[in-house]
Formats: structure tokens, C-alpha cells, sequence
């Protein structure tokens, strides 16, 4: 399982190890890492669980595509690295991904 | 607000939610009395942008208008159950609103109605909500006890970390497991019965120490000594059973290694060919053994009386009291007292011995004296 860490706005970071084939909004629902709302349960309904990727890391998580850019308008401070972690599938290839999130996400 | 031209506002007019008609380009056509209090409308609102009822940061990030689009062709598409927009009322308070919206075609004009949906409430509940699950699966994440839940069909539901180390299982492994897998198969008839019985009883929890203990069964095979807590909540019309669970090995283990020390001593104690005595630090003999019972009247129990004032101190029981107690004092101190005192057989022959008075003690605190006595006159003493 990948480790992944989700770096809070206010630096906190969370290590934890997400199965392969799930999302990186579920990873931090399942272990409870703030910051992360994920309110419609990974439908990319709610942007309510907008993170932002580095860009080093960008190829490996893709781009958003015309839905998610649509309900990221929702999202709060967006800018060119947000993403919503529901629409990105953990993969083998990304262990030691660190991503971070807004300062709040409504 | 005239009416006239847009018949279908008379429907809207007198509807208790907040409704808008839209043009296309944003321009309100109506503006209903739910939703001039809404959004703090003193005067006609009519011909007025949609744009001016939201905030500046709402309008820069999104295209109100290509959403209201996208809504009116999709009113079932999941967002509207989720997406809130910030609208700003006229004296600028900034309000929390989900939109509903639909189209309708007017003397050939396409128009949207919008209802929108004061949530600020509903985000505060949901906060609060939010908080207190979060706080709770915090609690139950840290919890040393095992914590595991199942539905009426004794189906695991829910398992926290410390149940599934317990039970040797990963990270979700126990979800949809059958609870009786956690039990050593000669208890599980059994445990049907009693969770069915606890399921029709009106007592809504068993707490640890009011039941005996239960035997938990390890994936490994491990029979594990537990202490149960249960209890049932109806949700949703199904009983759900919660169970808190602690791990009985290293207390079973320390009784044991403590049995075993307390056994060791007593030995030693009671078969030592000196005369001892266990003295609490009132000075209130609490154990004498053998070879220091010879040195009593043979009726006479020990255990219980003052040490310094037992009957079998001789010539002056006065000044030997005086000096033993004083000698405790210092004992209780943590100081190691020697004393001599002379002493009555109960056959009335006296004899000179030396005592000596150890304190016992665990971090700086005495909890017992051991005294013990020496014949002065045997030989090679």
C-alpha cells in the first residue's frame, strides 16, 4: 500500500497507507485526517474534498477532467495544482505522494 | 412588482420558498416575497443582474449563469444535493443557499426559476454533527479496549484498530465478518442465546465487573480471557450491539506472577527457623510465623495486636514498649533498628534477644516492618 501524506493547511502532516485502487479522499476519510470533507461520498457532487498536487506529481495523478474542473469551481481557493482527491485513484506508483489542502473546503 | 407580463409569477408570487425568474443573460423578470425578505429586497428588484446578489469572490470563480444552464438541463444531477452557492442579500450579509432550477418557455422566451434554499442553519447542525462524529471515531480510534459493533444478523459492522490487534486482523478485514468468528466454538450456541435474550431485554447495556468474562478467539487460534461491556442502540429500526472488549492476558499474567511471589514468600515465611513478624506501619502485627508463635502462650493470637505491647515482653513491658515504638518510628522512617529486648516463655523462663526491625518499602514509602529475633545466648550466634 502506498504511504501517502496529507499535509494540513496549518502544516500538520497525516502518514498513512492507502490500498491501491482507492481514492485519495477516501485514504483520508477512512483515517480521519481533517481538512478533507468528502460530503458526497466520492460522486464529484460537492468539491468538498479539494487538495492541491504538486506539481512533480501532476502526471502521475492526471487532470481534472470537464466534471471535476466544473464542480472545482465550488471549491475554495482554487488554483492550477486543485484537484478534488475523489476523482484520484491511488496507484502503485504513488508512494511518498504529499499533498496539500485549502484552508477550508466551504 | 407588476405582474402583468410574466403570468407564470402569479404562481410564484405567493409560494413560501424563495423563488426567482431569470432571463437567460442574468436579468431578474420576478422576484417573489419569500425571496425579497430573502435577500433583503426593499424595492423592485425587477431588471436587476443576478451577478448583484453575489459576492465578489462568488462571481469572480464561477459562471452563475453557465450553471443555471447546466442545472436546468440535469435538476436530478447529484451536485444539487451537495452544492451550495454564497448569495449576498442587499445590505450585504453573505447567505449560504442551495439552488433548485428549472426551465419554462414563456410567449416563446426561455426563462429560469430558481429556488433557493436558506442552509446556513442546516450548515451549522451539519457542523455540529460533524464535530461530534469526529470526536467520537477520535475516541474510539485511541481507545485501548477493543471496540467492535454488529447489526442484528451479529454481522461485524464496525471494528476499531485496538479490536482488530486484538483479534489479529488488518486494517477492515473484520468488516462483514460473523461475530461468532471471534469466539472459541464451544461458546457460540451459547452466545447466540444471550445476545438474542440481551436483544429482547429492556436493560440497554451489561457493564464489565456486573458480567463474568468472556473467551475471545485470535485468526492465530489464541484464546484470549476477555472483560466485556455490551450495549444496544435502534438505529434506524435495527438493534445494533456495540461491545467494549479488554484484554484480560497481562492482568491473568500478573495475578499469576503475583500468586506465585506470594506463595514463594509464604514459604519462606512460615518455615524460616527464625522468629519473624510482618508489621503494618501502625505497628499492628499482620503476619507471625511459626517459630515466633513458640514464643507466645500457645492460646494466644498475634495477628491483629499492637507489636509492642504483645504480653510476652518481660521485666519492664513499660520501657520495651517505649523503646519498640521507638523503634518503629525510626523504621517507619526507613532506617533499620536494632533492639534488644528481654522476653517471658510462657513457661515463665526469660530470655535476652536481639531484634531486628527492617522497613519494607516501595518508592519511598514504607508499607511493612519485618522483625525478626535472635537468641543472644545460642551457641555460635
Amino acid at each position: 500500500m502506498p504511504k501517502i501524506t496529507y499535509v494540513e493547511h496549518n502544516g500538520t502532516e497525516h502518514e498513512v497507507e492507502v490500498p491501491i485502487g482507492t481514492s485519495i479522499m477516501q485514504g483520508a476519510v477512512n483515517h480521519l485526517v481533517p481538512g478533507i470533507e468528502g460530503d458526497c461520498g466520492g460522486l464529484c457532487a460537492c468539491g468538498t474534498c479539494h487538495v492541491y498536487i504538486p506539481g512533480e506529481w501532476v502526471s502521475k495523478c492526471g487532470e481534472p477532467d470537464e466534471l471535476e474542473q466544473g464542480m472545482l469551481e465550488f471549491a475554495f481557493d482554487v488554483d492550477d495544482s486543485s484537484r478534488l482527491s475523489c476523482q484520484i485513484k491511488v496507484s502503485d506508483d504513488m508512494e511518498g505522494l504529499r499533498i496539500r489542502m485549502p484552508p477550508r473546503q466551504y | 412588482m407588476p405582474l402583468a407580463e410574466v403570468t407564470a409569477s402569479s404562481m410564484l408570487s405567493g409560494f413560501p420558498e424563495p423563488m426567482l425568474v431569470i432571463e437567460p443573460g442574468g436579468t431578474l423578470v420576478f422576484v417573489n416575497a419569500a425571496a425579497e425578505s430573502l435577500l433583503e429586497i426593499e424595492s423592485s428588484a425587477s431588471g436587476r443582474n443576478i451577478s448583484d446578489f453575489l459576492p465578489e469572490k462568488e462571481r469572480s470563480r464561477l459562471n452563475p449563469l453557465a450553471w443555471l444552464q447546466r442545472w436546468a438541463e440535469t435538476p436530478d444531477a447529484p451536485e444539487m444535493d451537495f452544492v451550495h452557492l454564497n448569495c449576498q442579500t442587499e445590505k450585504g450579509i453573505e447567505l449560504p443557499v442551495r439552488v433548485r432550477v428549472g426551465r419554462i418557455r414563456e410567449r416563446g422566451k426561455t426563462l429560469y426559476v430558481v429556488m433557493l434554499q436558506d442552509i446556513s442553519l442546516d450548515q451549522a447542525r451539519q457542523q455540529q454533527t460533524r464535530d461530534a462524529h469526529l470526536l467520537a471515531a477520535r475516541i474510539l480510534a485511541i481507545s485501548a479496549d477493543a471496540i467492535i459493533s454488529a447489526d442484528q444478523s451479529l454481522k461485524i459492522t464496525y471494528a476499531n484498530p485496538s479490536a482488530e490487534r486484538l483479534f489479529g486482523y488488518s486494517d477492515g478485514e473484520l468488516l462483514g465478518v460473523e461475530l461468532e468468528n471471534l469466539l472459541p466454538s464451544r461458546f457460540r450456541d451459547g452466545h447466540r442465546g444471550q445476545i438474542t435474550k440481551f436483544g429482547n431485554e429492556s436493560s440497554p447495556a451489561r457493564l464489565m465487573g456486573d458480567r463474568s468474562e468472556v473467551v475471545g478467539l485470535s485468526r492465530s487460534g489464541e484464546e484470549i480471557p476477555l472483560e466485556a461491556s455490551i450495549t444496544k442502540t435502534t438505529l434506524e429500526q435495527q438493534i445494533v450491539f456495540s461491545a467494549q472488549l479488554r484484554d484480560l492476558r497481562s492482568r491473568k499474567a500478573a495475578e499469576q506472577d503475583l500468586a506465585r511471589s506470594l506463595a514463594s514468600f509464604q514459604m519462606v515465611f512460615d518455615h524460616a527457623i527464625q522468629a519473624m513478624a510482618l508489621i503494618d506501619p501502625q505497628g499492628v502485627v499482620q503476619q507471625m510465623n511459626a517459630a515466633a508463635r513458640q514464643l507466645m502462650p500457645h492460646d494466644f493470637n498475634p495477628i491483629g495486636k499492637e507489636f509492642a505491647t504483645l504480653p510476652f515482653w518481660s521485666a519492664d513491658p513499660e520501657a520495651t514498649s517505649e523503646s519498640l515504638s521507638k523503634a518503629m518510628a525510626e523504621c517507619l522512617e526507613g532506617e533499620s533498628y536494632r533492639v534488644s529486648a528481654t522476653i517471658e516463655f510462657p513457661d515463665g523462663r526469660e530470655q535476652l534477644l536481639d531484634f531486628s526491625l527492617t522497613p519494607v518499602r516501595i518508592a519511598d514509602t514504607t508499607f511493612a516492618v519485618v522483625a525478626e529475633a535472635r537468641d543472644l545466648m545460642a551457641p555460635g550466634d
